[in-house]
């Protein structure tokens, strides 16, 4: 009698985010979050997860069935490895911690691959068979669906898009929200301590043409990265989403200006901040 | 289909693997020795009982064609059911006429090759025709073909060979073929996920992922001659000079060596790797500065795909070790883990066996469905007259 729900949880390098969904993709409680970081490690971890999973239960009842789980970093069966943005969870086996702390048959993955999925079942790939999802934050994340299927790859590391090479350096120091600090200061901007991309985002809004420079620079490093996914797998979207995705019209002229023709499949996260969290539900819905 | 095996078996075999009953099995395979798609081995000794009656699979009842279309040279083959080559031409493409009259050469050539194979025209069951471009599978359509066969596009290739050789035809891109023939007897045996990369007048590259063959939706994946290789390439032209085919492909890599400028003789990428070895720097800068392109080409698949081999074929690489170490030590330097990365073992061949591959599998799918048309017209008598249910 009771509706099931599966809890996702989305681990990232700004929040921890969870909620419970439906099976058709629909938040079935309110979204709870906390803030991570650099700082961010397992006892925090354990404690917020204990936390979240009682108040997201007592919202959505006891008719939970699973709870899939997406992280940063890649995700092999035990420790995690090369979480850049939560570096005091390298070495931590999240599908052990998370099966202590929640008693919950649980599915993990990496985050970006969770967004990917969202979209492609609940959001702007629908009815799409191969997908690209690409998110733009603190750093850049890629998760691929192909036949429907998330693609995992040989060794589980598909989609590690940001170590592409770009200007001799990986994409990621480009294509993230230093990138785009480092684009505006490149760009004779005078950017103190603690700007962000944010920040330059504003200073751009405002007429600021460094800060303007910067975001066209960003806009045509993603194109760039979009140009090495489409000659790829040749998907029929490409979905981006993430903080960044917001200061979309900075950039977006940019990306179509590179892009051309091929501009036409490239579209926009329609989940939100939910992406994730839906995401990491979707492991689990059948 | 339980029949279609290598080895000589029995009708008891037949009702393991099928869980048919024994007057199903007896009426089928006494159709198929009829029809010839079985031979008759005889009695075997007896383990006890009545001897047992071998019979093989026919693997010459029926025969399939292989037409591999290079920019310079088309490969011909005509192969039996199990993909044997029985023979084989090479012919040089056919420059500088439409895709009609090329493709009636190329007709001529696969009769010719029946001949020499002794294969009655109408013996011949499929053939798949490979091309070094874009194909729309589904429609039999060659969408657009590499830089030296320029004037092709939305040519029915299918339609136009399939009249001409009075069989089906499949059309393919050449290199998607490569990496299934690699898979099948060469270099990829037992590898779920990979990719072949062909590096010559064009780059592209084949992907298989989880055991299929990788298109898109396009039938553009694995275009990766369009890679961009970095902003600081483009300049105004994006595409035409910036990308991964115009950097790094054959015209590309003589343009870096003053020497090759003369014109592009055959034979002068043997002649640029015969100069690299004997000192000249500049030879050595030309073939380094590709084979870093090309590696960076390959990283950048490896990090999407995450394929557990890479095969590479095509002109440069087939001039050998120095060229593929330093492919290798690129790959290195941006992938943490690389996959194993390996020159092809089908060489020139290898999108001739595609087509061979694929074709036998396209014939054996039509046998099977004719026999299913048969096999269940049986099997609906037999459930008449015994009552048995399916």
């Amino acid at each position: 009698m009771s509706r099931s729900f599966y809890l996702g949880v989305d681990l990232g390098g700004t929040q921890l985010r969870m909620a419970a969904v439906t099976a058709d993709g629909q938040l079935a409680s309110e979204m709870l979050s906390v803030p991570t970081g650099r700082d961010f490690g397992p006892k925090d971890l354990e404690g917020h997860l204990a936390d979240l999973t009682s108040r997201v239960r007592s919202h959505a009842g006891d008719g939970v069935a699973a709870l899939g789980f997406g992280s940063a970093g890649v995700i092999h069966p035990g420790p995690l490895t090369q979480s850049d943005n939560l570096p005091r969870l390298n070495g931590v086996d999240l599908e052990v911690l998370v099966k202590r702390v929640t008693d919950c048959p649980m599915r993990i993955e990496n985050d970006a691959r969770c967004f990917a999925l969202a979209e492609q079942r609940f959001g702007a790939g629908r009815g799409t068979e191969h997908l690209c999802g690409i998110t733009l934050g603190t750093g850049v994340g890629c998760g691929i669906v192909i036949g429907g299927r998330l693609h995992r790859g040989s060794t589980s590391e598909a989609g590690e898009v940001w170590r592409i090479p770009l200007r001799g350096e990986p994409l990621e120091r480009s294509v993230s929200g230093a990138g785009v600090v480092k684009a505006y200061r490149a760009a004779g901007g005078a950017a103190p301590e603690g700007v962000d991309a944010a920040g330059v985002a504003e200073r751009a809004g405002q007429g600021e043409a460094a800060a303007q420079a910067a975001w066209r620079s960003f806009g045509e490093d993603v194109a760039f990265l979009c140009e090495c996914a489409l000659s790829l797998i040749d998907p029929d979207r490409i979905v981006l989403g993430g903080s960044i995705a917001k200061a979309r019209q900075l950039f977006e002229p940019a990306l179509h200006g590179v892009l051309e023709d091929r501009a036409s499949r490239i579209v926009w996260a329609e989940l939100g901040p939910a992406a994730g969290v839906i995401g990491a539900a979707a492991l689990n819905i059948p | 289909m339980a029949m279609d095996r290598t080895e000589p078996f029995t009708r008891a075999d037949v009702m393991t693997a099928t869980a048919l009953s024994a007057p199903t099995v007896g009426t089928l395979t006494q159709s198929l020795l009829q029809r010839g798609l079985l031979h008759d081995l005889g009695a075997g000794p007896s383990r006890g009982g009545r001897r047992p009656a071998f019979m093989e699979f026919n693997a010459r009842h029926g025969f399939v064609a292989g037409i591999s279309m290079g920019a310079t040279r088309t490969h011909v083959a005509v192969a039996d059911l199990r993909g044997e080559r029985l023979a084989h031409q090479v012919l040089s493409t056919p420059a500088g006429i439409g895709p009609e009259p090329l493709l009636d050469r190329l007709a001529g050539a696969t009769r010719s090759v029946l001949k020499e194979a002794g294969v009655r025209r109408d013996r011949l069951l499929a053939a798949v025709a490979g091309v070094p471009g874009a194909v729309d599978r589904e429609r039999g359509i060659v969408l657009a073909l590499a830089p030296n066969l320029r004037g092709w596009s939305d040519v029915p290739v299918a339609a136009i060979l399939g009249r001409a050789l009075g069989a089906p035809v499949t059309v393919e891109n050449d290199v998607n073929l490569a990496i299934l023939a690699e898979r099948w007897r060469g270099a990829a045996r037992g590898h779920e996920t990979c990719a072949f990369i062909h590096g010559g007048s064009g780059i592209g590259a084949g992907i298989v992922v989880d055991g299929h063959l990788h298109r898109g939706d396009h039938s553009l994946a694995g275009e990766i001659g369009l890679m961009c290789m970095g902003l600081e390439h483009l300049d105004k032209d994006y595409g035409a000079k910036g990308c991964l085919e115009t950097l790094a492909g054959l015209k590309g890599a003589a343009g870096r060596w003053p020497d090759a400028r003369g014109g592009l003789r055959e034979g002068w990428v043997a002649a640029l790797f015969e100069a690299a070895a004997a000192g000249d720097a500049k030879a050595r800068a030309a073939i380094d500065q590709t084979a870093g392109l090309l590696g960076i080409g390959v990283a950048n698949l490896t990090l999407v795909i995450d394929p557990s081999l890479v095969v590479l074929g095509g002109a440069l690489f087939e001039q050998g070790g120095d060229f593929v170490s330093e492919v290798r030590r690129v790959v290195a330097r941006v992938v943490p883990s690389p996959p194993e990365i390996v020159v092809s073992a089908l060489g020139s061949e290898a999108s001739l066996w595609g087509c061979l591959l694929v074709a036998t599998n396209d014939a054996r799918a039509r046998l099977r469905n004719s026999l299913g048309d048969a096999s269940e017209a049986q099997g609906r008598r037999l459930r008449m007259t015994t009552g048995a249910t399916a």
